[in-house]
């Protein structure tokens, strides 16, 4: 606040001396140019204009102001005038071959311009500079002290500090010009702007007129900056720093103590706007205060509590009551001796859903036969399994245990378990080559974090499942079958503790580009009837060589979508067994709560493409459905 | 309610440590489970979000000295402080012995923490309990944070109860004040179970 006067008080001198040497200057180069040299006025008249124009200017610019006051900023006015024909003699003196006498002599009189150059120039410098202008009056509402001419001026320099007062009570001094008001000592008024904090509603003006005093209150002082925060800032003209500055106590707002104490306890202290909007002047607010309450009705400010607690008493937050009563524990000892501590490790952390619904261990436990369903029976393994694969595939046994009927083989591919469920009526080769492949696929979308591939073909389902063990578990059924359950029991059968890390193989990336149709024609059709999946983006992923196009449903247009589906159809669709399994309709890969639905399209080109459709779904069997419509749409395309 | 083994000669109290969301609740039962000896600790089970918000509760059981032949194992629970979960709070506070309220010293969360002392206060209510006649304990923790509420506002707002409950300040990452905690509401759970005439074995 002191900075900023400053600036505004040098603002103030420099444009009154400005004024004052615009003057000069006038006065000096009309001299030079003999601009008015013929006017010719008695020297008498000349001497008295001044103070007699002064007079008259001070009963009209200030009427209700006393004599005295009007002679005695009329005397300012004089003394100003006087200063400017000094300065402009001496300018005379030093630009033309003139005595300085000879140049007093035409600066204030036998040059008759220059003297009513200054009678009119005195003013304004006087008006520019305001405590000059106008003596400390007390109780002079603001709008009465200005004169017209004087609120022109204000119009012209804009000054910040009309804004920046407070029109609350204190003791101001009109000023001139800019018209502002200065408070002659803060401390004097905070007592009579919380009565009215407190005593809503409150006429302003009325308090401006007649300043009270009332009993000094215990008052809690917040720095507002520690508010700014909170005040919408459409509700002020002024930027943050000046709107501090134009607080009654500049920076701080003022809060009743009273108002503090009973809501210590709360941990936060809640002021409303209404309490606290006096200490904002009219002129701060961007708005009507009426509107500001109708907009904001519960507009509260909440105070610091580090500053409102540093200023309430020690003795009204000071317990009173009883110490707790710790004698009788001193019987025991203590329970509890620590010792070092070790080296910080995370402790054992679950995902919520399986500790909400924990896992079976992957440990064997030969069920009771009574309790458990029918285990899935050993089929003739391959080769001689090791003791460890055989464990595996019991334990993976006793987790499919509620599906009936399977029967399990286990081999290791590359040094990788793979532990093949299947119904004793499929073809049994046929599901083993298919899960096969399956690895195959898993390891070439390795970098997709796959969690489960379902191939859905005319006539069984395969859920095949990466293991935490670095295997992965194919569990296949007739189509018909119960193939959601062995997707949830073979998600439980896969671990917490992430896949094993294969050679991992991105998608190869693949050019991909919107449909043109994409909104229209067929493909917007499938778009459509994909909405299952979200919002999405139909795009395009062309045939090149011998991969087949893609058409791509996806958020976006995601060339690595494109990939995987490419890399679908080399692994499993290419090399499908349609003789012993049937049509491959669809391909479900899942990833989290994504679901990405491939499925191979029968174009009537003959040249193969693929649908591709990714999104979040919570209804698969509905999301199938949608796929297998999208692609009859396409396929007639 | 403790539960008495008299088969196994156990008897197991249950701690639950309440308070506001990222108060420090995780924080002590993480330096208890760190500085008890693999004898005397079981394994601590933790379900956090990524932001360090105890999505469940924290769960760690203690073993600690014998009383009249039986062994005490103290289950220390943790609950989620977030005011979403209240229906998980009131469940682990089913069967409470002794709870440690930690509050958050910070001064821009004192009002949480009196909002979650009214909220144990009224969940055990819901089984009957009193925070009165509840084995408690406070713990003032982060006081080793600069912008921290001094002692005397913490017990004016949390600790008015006649009578007191102790109090200790801690910074349950460092375990300051952490095993002063524990021990003191422990052995309040003890004279509560077993009075305080009755003689300790070690």
């Amino acid at each position: 606040m002191v900075r900023h006067r400053t600036r505004v008080r040098v603002a103030r001198w420099v444009r009154a001396a400005v004024l004052g040497g615009a003057a000069v200057v006038t006065a000096t180069m009309s001299f030079e140019w003999e601009l008015g040299r013929e006017l010719v006025f008695p020297l008498r008249f000349l001497a008295m204009m001044p103070p007699v124009a002064y007079l008259l200017m001070a009963a009209v610019v200030v009427r209700e102001t006393s004599p005295l006051r009007c002679l005695s900023w009329a005397m300012a006015a004089c003394g100003v005038n006087a200063a400017l024909g000094l300065a402009t003699a001496i300018t005379l003196s030093l630009s033309h071959p003139l005595s300085f006498e000879g140049a007093v002599m035409r600066a204030f009189g036998t040059f008759v311009p220059a003297p009513l150059i200054h009678l009119v120039t005195a003013p304004l410098v006087l008006l520019a500079l305001p405590r000059l202008a106008m003596p400390p009056h007390p109780g002079r509402g603001r709008a009465s002290s200005l004169r017209p001419a004087a609120a022109a001026l204000m119009i012209a320099l804009p000054n910040y500090d009309d804004v920046l007062r407070p029109p609350a009570a204190g003791a101001w001094s009109p000023g001139a010009g800019a018209a502002v008001f200065e408070r002659t000592h803060p401390d004097d008024v905070a007592p009579a702007a919380t009565s009215a904090m407190l005593d809503m509603p409150v006429v302003v003006e009325a308090t401006m007129a007649m300043p009270t005093r009332v009993p000094a209150e215990p008052m809690v002082h917040v720095a507002f900056d520690r508010l700014a925060t909170q005040l919408p800032p459409e509700v002020f003209v002024l930027p943050p720093t000046p709107r501090s500055e134009s607080r009654l106590e500049p920076h701080t707002l003022v809060v009743p103590r009273r108002l503090v104490i009973p809501q210590l306890a709360e941990g936060r202290v809640e002021i409303p706007w209404t309490l606290l909007e006096d200490q904002v002047p009219d002129l701060a607010l961007a708005m009507p205060r009426s509107e500001i309450h109708r907009r904001f009705p519960d507009w509260v400010f909440s105070l610091p509590m580090d500053e409102v607690v540093s200023q309430i008493p020690t003795e009204l937050i000071r317990l009173a009551g009883p110490a707790a009563d710790l004698s009788g524990i001193g019987r025991f000892p203590a329970p509890f001796q620590p010792g070092p501590p070790a080296p910080e490790t995370p402790p054992e952390t679950d995902e919520p859903a399986v500790a909400l619904a924990p896992i079976p261990a992957p440990v064997i436990k030969a069920p009771a036969v009574d309790a458990m369903p029918p285990r899935p029976r050993q089929a003739a393994a391959a080769g001689s399994p090791d003791e460890e694969l055989v464990a595996l595939a019991q334990g993976l046994a006793s987790v499919l245990a509620p599906v009936p009927t399977l029967e399990w083989q286990a081999r290791r591919i590359g040094g990788r378990p793979l532990v093949c469920f299947a119904s004793p009526a499929l073809d049994r080769p046929a599901i083993d080559a298919l899960a096969a492949r399956g690895l195959t696929l898993l390891d070439r979308l390795a970098t997709w974090s796959i969690e489960q591939v379902t191939v859905r073909t005319a006539r069984t389902a395969c859920v095949m499942t990466p293991l935490a063990s670095g295997g992965v578990l194919a569990a296949a059924v007739h189509r018909g079958g119960p193939v959601a359950m062995l997707e949830i029991l073979a998600a439980r059968a896969r671990g917490t503790a992430g896949r094993g890390a294969p050679a991992a193989m991105a998608p190869p990336s693949t050019k991909v580009k919107p449909v043109a149709d994409g909104r229209s024609g067929r493909v917007g059709e499938a778009a459509r009837a994909l909405e299952v999946f979200g919002t999405l983006v139909p795009a395009e992923a062309a045939q090149e060589g011998g991969a087949p196009a893609v058409y791509i449903f996806a958020g976006r247009a995601d060339a690595a979508l494109a990939g995987a589906a490419r890399v679908v159809h080399d692994t499993l669709v290419a090399r499908h067994d349609e003789a012993a399994l049937g049509r491959l309709d669809a391909v479900a890969l899942r990833r989290g709560r994504e679901r990405v639905i491939v499925r191979p399209l029968q174009m009537p080109a003959g040249a193969p493409a693929l649908l591709a459709a990714a999104g979040e779904v919570t209804l698969a069997g509905r999301a199938q459905r949608a796929a297998a419509r999208a692609a009859t749409l396409l396929e007639a395309r | 309610m403790s539960i008495i083994n008299y088969a196994a000669k156990v008897i197991n109290f249950k701690l639950v440590y309440y308070g506001p969301g990222l108060a420090g609740k995780t924080a002590n039962l993480q330096f208890i489970h760190r500085c008890l000896p693999d004898t005397n600790r079981g394994k601590m089970i933790s379900l956090a979000t990524g932001d360090d918000r105890t999505l469940f509760f924290d769960f760690l059981p203690v073993s600690a000295t014998g009383v009249r032949g039986f062994t005490t194992r103290f289950q220390l629970y943790t609950v989620p402080g977030q005011t979403l979960y209240n229906m998980t709070r009131r469940l682990v506070l089913r069967g409470v012995d002794g709870v440690v309220f930690v509050a958050d010293s910070q001064w821009e969360r004192l009002r949480e923490n009196v909002e979650s002392l009214r909220n144990l206060d009224e969940n055990l209510k819901e089984y009957g309990l009193a925070l009165a006649t509840t084995p408690c304990v406070l713990q003032y923790n982060k006081r080793d944070l600069g912008h921290v509420a001094p002692l005397d506002y913490l017990e004016y707002l949390l600790n008015r109860g006649t009578p007191r409950v102790p109090f200790f300040e801690a910074v349950a990452l460092d375990g300051r004040g952490v095993f002063e905690t524990l021990n003191t509401v422990s052995r309040m759970v003890l004279v509560r179970e077993f009075g305080q005439a009755q003689e300790v074995r070690s």
